[in-house]
């Protein structure tokens, strides 16, 4: 019975101590952004010229891609005439 | 030679000649439904167990079916022509070819038509949908999305039954421009058998019936070429 | 760049190309000249491109991929968009060189679409975070794209050359449908993909840029379209004038 009471008493406790006031929290360090401020995107995006070089070669090595590709299937023989007559 | 029967009586004698060869030849017919079944199933497994993904995703997985079972009935639709060159004979006879597309179109719609709506207690079983939320919708997206695939699909397929490797041509042709198409239909049938919080059903119907009309008149416009031999 | 510029050469460009098609005679050099401006064209743009531009407000250096970029895409509309005129006129009225230009436009528009893709998604990398995403232009143009693929597969596969012209053409004008939905997609779905610019959005300096570009690439494409029609020319020439089938003079052997 005794053992029973020290449990009920010590459970009541427990169950009392989560309704207990809490103490404010400490007060939160001074805002530190974790990259530094200096490091913060401004919304403008920073270099990536590798992008635009890769853009440019694909525009030129394909050009010039197509054009030998068209060179190699040129029409041979008999150049004169090109195509029946409608 | 001028015809003697109106366009829509003609369309009509073209789309019950290709009912009749679908009864007679119901064999085939079983074929494709077990292929659609079969794809329904292979979704299911492949997916795996868990239900709330297969039902989110149960309206893409229908269409899909439907897509390759018609890729299958378009295909059917004009090798039953080649044989003993029946096509020929049909552009012989003085009915226009406008009313043979228009029947070919609509018999194929309807065969698509039949085949979802076998499908749909399958899905049911399979995916846990809830069909009684909007059923006039979703069968009116059913009819619009089946006409969709076979107004394009009798077009291309007429076109690719005579070249090389059609079974790979067909798809190759058709699917691209299918690709609106089914986005009109799964996000319909999405709606129909899910909430639909923003109303977008309506705006998914009416960008399926314009597919249906552009690609109804442009066929109209483009089919007599295709088989008629000058 | 001076501001006149690209108007001044695209009329060149279009006085030449109306050269080309009413003097036979002309053909002969009228594409090497529009060859040789096209290609100081591209030099200029790679030099304003790349050193003289202005950059973008928010993109910076990337914005200038937009000079190669808007071209490409543009250079592929336009071929298509020759293509399906090819087709509808082969439809009323069959003509072989029709069928041929039908064949080269459409070859070109897929070479520039594919490089505009390309490019597209490299650009996409740094201002949307990805190389590709669910995205209604990306989607719509790549389904274009694999609709002409599939049209010149289709032209492959056929042998019968009235067969191929005629079908073909009723083929590709179903298929013509997915430009206006990848031109309009990005109107009629606000996504990631910016609408089309016009002179209230882009500053004049960048705009003379990407005109005067595209010229350049017009007169290129020119020159392609013109060439690709000649070897369509030559195939046909040598398909058609076959003479007709005649028995073999050896029976092939039968093999038991």
């Amino acid at each position: 019975m005794k053992r029973f009471v020290f449990v009920a008493a010590l459970w009541a406790g427990l169950a009392f101590a989560d309704i207990a006031p809490v103490p404010p929290p400490a007060p939160a360090p001074a805002a530190v952004h974790p990259e530094g401020i200096e490091n913060v995107p401004t919304g403008v995006i920073q270099g990536g010229w590798g992008y635009v070089y890769a853009c440019y070669i694909v525009a030129i090595g394909g050009t010039i891609f197509y054009a030998l590709s068209l060179f190699a299937r040129r029409p041979r023989g008999s150049p004169g005439k090109s195509g029946p007559q409608s | 030679m001028k015809p003697k029967i109106s366009l829509l009586t003609a369309a009509w004698l073209v789309l019950r000649k290709d009912w009749m060869i679908e009864w007679r030849t119901r064999a085939r017919l079983t074929a494709l439904i077990f292929f659609s079944l079969s794809t329904l199933l292979l979704f299911s497994f492949a997916m795996g167990p868990d239900i709330n993904a297969l039902r989110a995703h149960a309206a893409g997985y229908l269409w899909l079916a439907l897509f390759f079972a018609s890729v299958l009935s378009l295909g059917e639709s004009f090798r039953v022509e080649g044989e003993n060159q029946a096509l020929l004979g049909l552009v012989l006879t003085p009915v226009e070819a406008r009313a043979i597309f228009l029947g070919k179109v609509f018999g194929n719609a309807s065969l698509l038509f039949g085949l979802s709506l076998v499908l749909l207690p399958v899905a049911v079983a399979l995916y846990d949908i809830d069909l009684a939320k909007a059923p006039l919708a979703l069968l009116a997206t059913l009819f619009l999305g089946s006409v969709g695939i076979s107004a394009p699909g009798i077009v291309y397929s007429a076109i690719s039954s005579n070249a090389r490797a059609r079974d790979v041509m067909l798809p190759l042709l058709l699917f691209p421009v299918l690709v609106p198409l089914l986005l009109a239909t799964v996000n319909a049938t999405k709606f129909c058998l899910g909430p639909d919080p923003q109303e977008q059903l309506a705006s998914w119907l009416k960008l399926l019936c314009a597919f249906d009309l552009i690609y109804l008149s442009l066929g109209f416009l483009v089919f007599p070429k295709v088989v008629e031999e000058d | 760049m001076p501001k006149w510029a690209p108007l001044i050469s695209l009329v060149l460009v279009i006085a030449l190309m109306i050269v080309h098609a009413a003097s036979a005679s002309a053909r002969a050099w009228v594409w090497k000249v529009l060859a040789g401006f096209g290609a100081i064209g591209v030099v200029v743009v790679v030099y304003f491109g790349l050193f003289f531009a202005p950059r973008e407000a928010y993109m910076s250096d990337v914005g200038r991929i937009i000079y190669v970029h808007i071209p490409f895409v543009w250079m592929c509309m336009v071929g298509f968009t020759v293509n399906v005129v090819c087709a509808v006129g082969y439809l009323f009225k069959a003509n072989w060189k029709l069928d041929a230009l039908a064949e080269a436009s459409a070859e070109v528009g897929i070479f520039f679409g594919a490089c505009g893709v390309t490019m597209g998604s490299i650009w996409a990398r740094p201002t949307w975070g990805v190389w590709w995403d669910w995205d209604p232009r990306l989607i719509s143009t790549t389904v274009m794209l694999l609709v002409y693929v599939g049209y010149l597969a289709f032209r492959s596969f056929t042998e019968d050359p009235d067969r191929r012209a005629a079908w073909s053409a009723a083929g590709v004008i179903l298929g013509y449908v997915t430009l206006p939905i990848t031109w309009f997609s990005v109107q009629w779905w606000n996504s990631l993909h910016q609408r089309q610019s016009d002179s209230q959005t882009v500053d004049p300096a960048m705009r003379v840029g990407y005109l005067f570009s595209t010229v350049a690439f017009l007169a290129l494409f020119f020159v392609f379209v013109f060439k690709r029609y000649e070897i369509s020319r030559s195939r046909q020439s040598s398909a058609l004038e076959l003479p007709p089938l005649q028995a073999p003079a050896v029976k092939p052997e039968v093999s038991a």
